[in-house]
């Protein structure tokens, strides 16, 4: 098990194209994969996070830097001494400027979120890309999730016909 | 030169893409995604993700829903001793519910969260030696503001992902309940302490016209 020092215990995080990020160990700690690593006592030195590049990986910090819950001088979490709802406004919004990115930087978000095991970061960005597609139409649908529509003509139509209301 | 078919998509895989999906709170969204290609038609009808997509939103209903009507339905529910009533579904009804001639109340898993019907009904989900789901079992119906009970058969049919309530008893809990098309039912699943399975109807006159 990790000891907690006086100081705060950082924790270096290693993406595949060479770039390291020193993290305070709490921040790192959001993510359960690494958290399941560091309490297994296999994050001595540096954590190699594979398959997240840097550019993906310095987001995911900055997502986590933003939702650990923060102590201040006494040690007391600032959740306790602040008042909830106005943190959790201040969140949504600064949730809401951090998934302002393309689809590309999204769908990658999701996959280090994945990975990662961060689920605060896993419900934003699924949830804003169906929200993004949920009025959109099945042609909008089929291209920005990039699936093959494998129905002959007539099924589609079948299927249309049947879930008429859907597709008003 | 097109540019675009140089550019490499990025794709999500399958696992992600049904992490995506579950968290789709429109009915309408939900059978156009599943519409997509066969392959998400029948992710979408596998009970497992009707399950988990009903624990999704629920987790998320529970956060927002400051409303008290959910709680006004627990109360009522508590009135004819069902204390553990699971709220499934929705709906706005249809002239073809009400019909005393067709005798029947169709749910579809798009209506949103079948996961609690099949929950309480496991035995629906078996597949008898013809490939389809022949079981049928009964439920109580119960409208607690109406103080109405009527015992009914619930069927789940896997090949178009419905479920049925048939018989008489539905079409007396209509004509007692006061049902007509265009109400808003919630529909929610409970046991009593008898043992009894139950489906509990709120009724939300005028709701949607």
């Amino acid at each position: 098990m990790a000891t907690r020092e006086a100081g705060k215990k950082m924790i270096m995080l290693k993406s595949p194209d060479g770039m390291e990020f020193e993290v305070e160990e709490a921040v790192a700690m959001e993510s359960q994969t690494i958290r399941k690593m560091i309490e297994d006592d296999c994050a001595d030195t540096a954590i190699l996070i594979p398959n997240i590049n840097s550019k993906i990986l310095s987001r995911v910090i900055e997502y986590c830097n933003k939702h650990v819950p923060t102590t201040g001088a006494t040690g007391a979490a600032a959740s306790d001494t602040v008042a909830p709802a106005a943190l959790a406004e201040d969140l949504k919004i600064w949730d809401a400027e951090f998934i302002k990115v393309n689809r590309a930087t999204r769908f990658d978000l999701i996959q280090a979120a994945s990975y990662l095991n961060i689920k605060g970061l896993l419900d934003l960005t699924s949830q804003t890309t169906i929200d993004t597609i949920s009025d959109n139409s099945l042609e909008e649908i089929r291209s920005f999730l990039s699936t093959k529509n494998d129905y002959l003509p007539e099924e589609e139509q079948t299927i249309r016909r049947e879930n008429q209301w859907a597709f008003q | 030169m097109d540019l675009s078919a140089k550019i490499k998509r990025t794709e999500l895989p399958e696992d992600l893409v049904l992490e995506v999906l579950t968290r789709v709170a429109n009915a309408a969204a939900l059978v156009r995604c599943a519409t997509a290609c066969k392959r998400w038609r029948a992710l979408a009808a596998n009970p497992s993700f009707v399950r988990r997509r009903h624990q999704v939103l629920m987790g998320r209903a529970l956060v927002a829903d400051t409303s008290l009507v959910r709680r006004r339905h627990q109360v009522l529910m508590a009135v004819v001793s069902v204390y553990d009533g699971e709220w499934a579904l929705c709906k706005v009804l249809r002239h073809s519910d009400v019909d005393p001639n067709q005798n029947r109340l169709l749910l579809t898993t798009w209506m949103g969260q079948g996961g609690p019907i099949l929950m309480l009904f496991p035995e629906l989900e078996q597949v008898g030696d013809n490939g389809m789901q022949n079981e049928v079992v009964e439920a109580v119906l119960i409208d607690a503001e109406w103080g109405v009970e009527k015992l009914a058969t619930v069927r789940y049919m896997n090949a178009n992902m419905t479920y049925r309530i048939i018989g008489r008893g539905w079409r007396e809990f209509v004509r007692d309940c006061r049902i007509s098309h265009g109400d808003r039912v919630d529909i929610y699943v409970g046991r009593r302490d008898t043992g009894e399975r139950c489906l509990l109807f709120f009724n939300s006159k005028g709701a949607q016209g």
